[in-house]
């Protein structure tokens, strides 16, 4: 699905890279459907461009050799540089256009995380409230990057922010916030050679609230896990909010780590955050 | 009569159609929307996951989805000493970036 086939709204996010707003379920199932086709034919493209790209870089590297060869020969070289020239401006080309094609990508993970979520929870929605979003789907920016120390730099990306209110009257909020640690190392071999080799962590950590309509005595808490895990009651003026933190790692070498915590985890945790509302309510 | 099937995951409230009929596994009265065929008669989504031969559904994936949940966690009310001790803990009290 190119973007000139999308929705305007999801054109409109599909370019501003973001999805900010109040939504009704079937409208923002249908927006995350259109996003999610729309990057399929985006990886689809810049996996053919990098082929492109791979292509060009062998010809520019076998019209270099003929070049050489042709230098032998009368008007070789003319007729050499001529083609090393034209090698050279396809590997160009076909360099921006795979880099423009990277640009226009979104995050796969967050799409099917955000849809796969919705899907599971769009029976317990307030079908005359909405869900209100603040999604950016930017990803790692030079924006959001710090340096730590020489050769570290970090990422914070609070990327979305999701609240809807259950058909009982409580209201939901998710809030996850990525963050990576990026570190390169260089050292010499015995040839005196520089050699640089750079690892990737990511941590994800999704905090998952629940607030009641009117200020109410919260049950037992739920089975929680101590190391990755924390619960807590808040208090704020008149109410108490249940509030479920959990974290994600993940680590890779070279790039930086796609994996993100699935949707059925995020539910699992509002599910047991739910298990807390007085019986009445469940 | 009306249908008994819970829709909904954290918040579970009966479909309240009008039944149909009842469910051959577990005799709950279900609408014509919640009930599955299969060799055994008609069942609500429940008992067609849980029995061979019923066609698969968005509901009986739900099901299954929420019985998954139920197995994992335990129903609601189940705590330890631990979980007790850890909400009853004061750092973890404040909280500066609440929000409603």
């Amino acid at each position: 699905m190119e973007l000139a086939d999308l929705s305007r709204v999801a054109q409109n996010a599909a370019t501003a890279k973001a999805i900010t707003g109040e939504w009704d379920y079937p409208g923002f199932d249908q927006l995350l459907k259109e996003l999610i086709a729309y990057d399929k034919t985006m990886d689809a493209r810049v996996g053919r461009r990098k082929i492109w790209m791979l292509i060009s870089i062998f010809i520019c590297t076998l019209a270099f050799v003929t070049m050489l060869v042709l230098l032998n020969f009368v008007n070789g070289a003319a007729f050499g540089g001529a083609g090393f020239g034209g090698a050279i401006a396809n590997l160009i080309v076909s360099i921006q256009l795979w880099r423009k094609s990277k640009k226009l990508a979104l995050p796969e993970a967050a799409l099917e995380m955000l849809h796969q979520l919705v899907r599971f929870l769009h029976q317990d929605l307030d079908p005359k409230a909405k869900i209100t979003t603040t999604i950016d789907l930017s990803g790692l920016t030079d924006e959001k990057k710090q340096s730590i120390i020489p050769m570290q730099w970090s990422y914070l990306d609070p990327w979305c922010t999701i609240r809807f209110k259950l058909r009982d009257g409580y209201v939901v909020l998710v809030r996850q916030t990525d963050s990576f640690i990026e570190t390169t190392r260089t050292r010499k071999n015995a040839r005196g050679k520089k050699k640089s080799k750079t690892n990737w962590k990511k941590q994800s950590r999704v905090t998952a609230r629940i607030i009641p309509p009117a200020p109410v005595k919260w049950g037992a808490p739920p089975k929680v896990d101590h190391v990755w895990e924390r619960i807590k009651v808040v208090a704020k003026q008149d109410l108490s909010v249940a509030v479920l933190d959990r974290w994600w790692a993940y680590k890779t070498p070279t790039h930086a780590p796609t994996d993100a915590p699935p949707a059925k985890e995020i539910v699992g945790m509002l599910f047991r955050l739910c298990s807390m509302r007085p019986l009445e309510a469940n | 009569m009306k249908c008994q099937w819970q829709t909904g995951l954290l918040s579970p409230e009966p479909c309240g159609m009008m039944a149909m009929g009842g469910c051959s596994g577990c005799g709950q009265t279900i609408c014509g929307a919640h009930t599955v065929m299969g060799p055994n008669g008609p069942a609500c989504p429940q008992c067609a996951n849980s029995q061979p031969g019923y066609e698969q559904n968005e509901d009986t994936v739900a099901a299954a989805t929420r019985g998954g949940y139920y197995q994992q966690y335990g129903k609601p009310g189940y705590f330890s000493k631990q979980d007790e001790s850890s909400l009853n803990n004061k750092k973890l009290e404040r909280d500066d970036d609440f929000e409603t």
